[in-house]
């Protein structure tokens, strides 16, 4: 495995060099995986902790309006609670399938790409 | 049969049970952790469904088993607050912390943030506010210990704290991090069980009508009207939200949570482990819930009031009235696990904290701060069993000497300060460009202080409920600092960056993507 210093080094590199001709750099590649993961997961927690603290927020600010029944013993809080266990469930499924289809491709290639072109800076 | 029964000897036998196969298992682990990587982080080799078993262990606490099923029976709704809390601190580590830690880190959280922050003063702060987070909730855990024991067992407060701590010693002395893991795994696997049993047979008591199980919890309850809905605990709503944002934010900046992402092979392994983790751990939630409803409507609140005033013992009266009652062979049995398995929760939930904070003294402190000249890996585990020792020995120590006082409010303590000092700490290194030294070691002091500043200020201290000045009126009004302390966190950490150039243009945060994102040059799991 390579060390922090050689990635380093190869950044510094490239920042310097600015774009090789063979297309897209390793640092466009990396910021490019790293925007599209950001948007994808930071855009899924904003939304997750929102709902998880709003209804929070709601629970105790209405504590009046929270024993009103939906069924049977079944309230409104106790809905508020099951839906906040609901979203911790759904919002990592829904993670994991977007890692496993749409993220792990793309972050291999970049693996694949860095272990390219640290080989081919070698090989120069 | 009757005389064992009669005192309390299948718990005993429950308990020593136990202690003798989680002593077997440290003499099999001791084989398997040798080495630094095989010390520290069980060599990167355990599987996600371990790990995640490992997980789970460490949020299915004596906290959640007997303190939040003793809150839900004796006050309805507010208890779940908790569960929920804890629950929500998932969803960070799940989407944010797990994967990207697993790739950047090595044995601690500081090796997160030392990638592109390499100053001494860094991995001081970072390795200082991590210490302190596991000892505050390393001396709640070993009293909480020792008030349970009067609860469980025949022995004493003080034998209890002393028989934890020698055992959490041993575990991670002859173990290290594989023997404090597998210690987890069987405790989690028994807590869960033990869990889905006693839902079953509550269930079973009320012909599995859910329904009925509710009704007669509110009905048997000490405010029917208020028992389903806010405010029967919690009496101020802005400490709850306080709390509860402790509780989400700071699991993902616990020391001991973060480490356990480094003993599986890769970042994908990680996430499947956490995934385990959670669906184990919400599914023991849920039942912790059903079981706090149960004990109230089958035992009733004023016999778990009798016991305990903060309704610990809900569950293990709630096991002993579903097993035929007191003095019965079915009753006695089904305590005696309880009792038995509520002891292995805290061994193993302590043993986890101590192997993350050997890691911290040995790895942070005195192989970056007062490096070795040779031979640093093996130093670095003889310096670990060192630190196991006396910083055991210390919390053990401590522990005693503050046993009387109601320290629960550490545990929201260590909350705090993982949300304050460390979780700014890890999200800006990992997802910021500006983010300097300064900025990390500011963020670090900023929320550590305003933390533990806010709670020496607040009621869990001084004032009526506190320990000290008890005709006093408390300065700062919350015993959660959660809502205060997270922002100043945060807020000190952006004003440290911006005050400075450093870093700017040199490639680490390039570097740091690439490593977090690809898992190039990322820790290997070492070879069987």
């Amino acid at each position: 495995m390579q060390s922090m210093e050689s990635i380093n080094a190869e950044f510094e590199r490239q920042n310097g060099t600015k774009v090789r001709s063979s297309g897209a750099s390793l640092v466009e590649k990396t910021q490019a995986l790293a925007k599209y993961r950001n948007h994808f997961v930071w855009s899924l927690l904003y939304t997750s902790l929102g709902i998880y603290f709003g209804l929070l927020i709601a629970v105790l600010e209405f504590p009046g309006a929270m024993s009103l029944s939906v069924y049977g013993e079944l309230n409104l809080g106790l809905l508020a609670v099951a839906v906040q266990f609901a979203l911790a469930i759904a919002t990592f499924w829904g993670y994991c399938a977007w890692a496993e289809h749409a993220y792990d491709p793309k972050a291999a290639e970049l693996l694949r790409s860095a272990f390219a072109q640290t080989e081919g800076d070698r090989h120069e | 049969m009757n005389n064992l029964i009669s005192h309390g000897g299948l718990r005993i036998i429950a308990f020593v049970g136990f202690i003798g196969l989680s002593l077997l298992l440290t003499g099999w682990s001791a084989r398997r952790s040798r080495g630094t990587s095989g010390f520290f982080v069980a060599g990167r080799n355990l599987s996600p469904v371990q790990n995640g078993l490992a997980l789970a262990g460490d949020f299915m606490s004596a906290g959640s088993f007997l303190g939040v099923t003793g809150l839900v029976s004796l006050f309805g709704f507010d208890g779940i607050v908790y569960q929920v809390g804890f629950i929500a601190g998932w969803i960070m580590i799940m989407l944010i912390v797990a994967e990207p830690v697993r790739n950047c880190g090595k044995y601690t959280l500081s090796d997160v943030v030392a990638i592109r922050l390499r100053s001494r003063g860094v991995r001081a702060a970072t390795s200082g506010s991590s210490l302190i987070i596991s000892l505050a909730y390393l001396l709640a855990q070993l009293v909480g210990a020792g008030a349970l024991a009067s609860l469980l067992l025949p022995i004493g407060a003080n034998a209890a704290i002393v028989l934890i701590g020698v055992l959490m010693i041993a575990y991670v002395l002859f173990g290290g991090m594989v023997a404090a893991t597998y210690v987890q795994i069987v405790k989690a696997v028994l807590v869960w069980t033990a869990g889905a049993v006693l839902v079953l047979l509550a269930l079973a008591h009320f012909s599995f009508d859910v329904g009925a199980l509710f009704n007669k919890a509110r009905l048997s309850s000490l405010h029917p009207a208020q028992y389903f809905v806010p405010g029967g605990y919690f009496k101020d709503p802005l400490d709850t939200l306080s709390l509860t944002l402790a509780l989400a934010l700071g699991t993902a900046g616990l020391p001991h949570v973060m480490t356990r992402f480094y003993t599986v092979p890769s970042a994908v392994a990680a996430r499947r482990s956490a995934k385990i983790g959670l669906i184990v751990m919400t599914s023991f939630a849920v039942m912790m819930i059903v079981l706090g409803f149960s004990a109230t409507a089958i035992v009733g609140p004023a016999a778990i009031l009798a016991t305990h005033s903060s309704g610990n013992s809900a569950i293990t009266l709630l096991a002993t009235t579903l097993g035929g009652g007191v003095g019965s062979a079915g009753g006695e049995l089904l305590l005696a696990c309880v009792s038995a398995i509520a002891f292995a929760t805290i061994l193993a939930v302590v043993s986890g904290i101590m192997i993350s904070s050997a890691s911290t003294i040995s790895h942070d402190i005195f192989s970056h701060l007062f490096p070795a000249s040779h031979d640093r890996e093996r130093r670095k585990v003889v310096i670990a069993k060192i630190a196991t020792i006396v910083f055991g020995m210390a919390a053990m120590g401590l522990a005693l000497l503050v046993k009387t006082f109601n320290v629960a409010f550490l545990v929201g303590l260590a909350f705090a300060i993982a949300a304050s000092a460390n979780l700014p700490v890890v999200l800006f290194s990992m997802y910021w460009r500006r983010f300097t030294d300064r900025g990390a070691v500011a963020a670090v002091l900023a929320g550590t202080v305003s933390s533990i500043g806010l709670v020496l200020l607040g009621p869990a201290v001084i004032g009526a409920k506190g320990i000290i000045f008890k005709d006093s009126t408390p300065p700062f009004w919350l015993s959660n600092p959660g809502l205060f302390s997270i922002p100043v966190g945060f807020i000190a950490g952006w004003i440290g960056s911006v005050t400075t150039r450093q870093n700017a243009g040199d490639g680490s945060f390039e570097a740091q993507q690439l490593r977090m994102l690809s898992g190039l040059g990322a820790e290997a799991a070492s070879e069987h």
